[in-house]
């Protein structure tokens, strides 16, 4: 097993004591090489604990482990797809009621937000996310005696619905759109305090 | 050393992440990595009481978390006086990846940024990089955490890195990579 030394200190010099070298502005720097206990952990040898840069890794991955975890990462992104898909479909007779001004029953709304939420982030979907960050906002934050307004609700439903045309990767309409929805739970939640 | 493989059994992790579908993938991806303890907590504020019971030997948090974000979870794991331990590796997994917030991450004590999604070579390759090539610590003003600069410079050996006579070296010098 090959390693490298810490050279942090070859070649600059000697500093004082706790201090980065010569008399230079700026704070003093304190530099602390904590030992590796990890390394030491995972060989059951405690000489390596004083290994900072191991050069040559003795690591090999297995290639069936490896296997498994990927298989793993593609089985959770369908069920997180099916999970997102199934909810989104749940709440949709929220929205007609919106239309209807009905309100949802603001728990179990709650809950079925947090649920997308969740398979959102997974999924890294971030428009998904931040649609859903914000109605839990609204739903969690609101304090008012006041109804709550279905126009934000159905504003953001609206924009859940039409994910599809949204850009994952946040492109300027989409944080346009993201934005704006923020903007409003903002307002309603400060004029409800 | 004969062993050609790491006993990762020894080693607990804690991954804290608000979606409950990202704690059982990363639970379970930790454990087919070969640990045998995976703590999990559904936000920063849970996270660091665990921690503080658990004392794990490495952590992977989310960045964005309510009520208490990964950036201060970190910032508490490093500056909280009663923390058993706060040298350790701390991996933040997380989908916003512009620079600002991996520069954030650095300066809040992050060791490493993984990327949403998480591949298994990506999260394999974190974990393995913290335990060979722990990162030195700096304790600066009211920073203290990893040292934010990755690689000592090899060609150059003044004193004040940033100065002009540094910065007229590094032009011709592109190896020097910044921490995280």
């Amino acid at each position: 097993m090959t390693t490298k030394a810490d050279k942090s200190d070859e070649g600059k010099g000697k500093p004082p004591s706790g201090q980065r070298s010569g008399n230079k502005k700026g704070d003093p720097c304190e530099f602390i090489n904590p030992p590796n206990l990890l390394l030491a952990k995972v060989t059951h040898d405690l000489s390596l604990k004083h290994v900072q840069n191991l050069t040559e890794s003795k690591f090999r991955p297995d290639k069936t482990r490896m296997q498994k975890m990927t298989k793993l990462i593609t089985q959770n992104e369908e069920r997180c797809v099916a999970t997102l898909n199934e909810k989104i479909k749940q709440i949709e007779p929220v929205y007609r009621d919106l239309q209807n001004g009905t309100l949802p029953a603001r728990e179990a709304f709650a809950d079925d937000c947090k649920h997308i939420y969740g398979a959102a982030k997974a999924l890294d979907h971030m428009p998904v996310i931040r649609i859903t960050a914000s109605l839990l906002r609204y739903l969690q934050t609101y304090k008012s005696d006041k109804p709550m307004d279905p126009a934000i609700f159905s504003a953001h439903l609206d924009a859940l619905f039409n994910r599809n045309a949204l850009d994952v990767r946040l492109d300027a309409p989409t944080k346009l759109v993201l934005t704006a929805l923020e903007t409003l739970v903002d307002h309603a939640i400060a004029a409800s305090a | 050393m004969s062993s050609t493989d790491y006993d990762l059994s020894v080693l607990t992790a804690m991954f804290v992440d608000d979606s409950p579908y990202m704690r059982k993938l990363i639970h379970d991806l930790l454990i087919l990595m070969g640990m045998s303890k995976v703590v999990t907590a559904a936000d920063g504020e849970v996270g660091l009481k665990l921690y503080k019971e658990q004392v794990p030997d490495l952590l992977i948090t989310d960045a964005s978390m309510a009520p208490m974000d990964g950036f201060e979870f970190v910032r508490r794991i490093r500056m909280d006086p009663d923390n058993p331990n706060p040298f350790v590796p701390i991996i933040m997994l997380s989908g916003h990846v512009e620079m600002s917030n991996i520069e954030k991450a650095r300066d809040y004590g992050v060791t490493e940024y993984l990327a949403k999604p998480v591949s298994a070579q990506s999260l394999m390759t974190r974990v393995i990089s913290v335990i060979e090539r722990p990162r030195q610590f700096v304790k600066v003003g009211p920073y203290f955490g990893p040292d934010r600069r990755r690689h000592t410079d090899d060609v150059y050996f003044g004193d004040d890195k940033r100065g002009e006579e540094a910065l007229q070296t590094q032009q011709s010098d592109d190896g020097d990579t910044w921490a995280i």
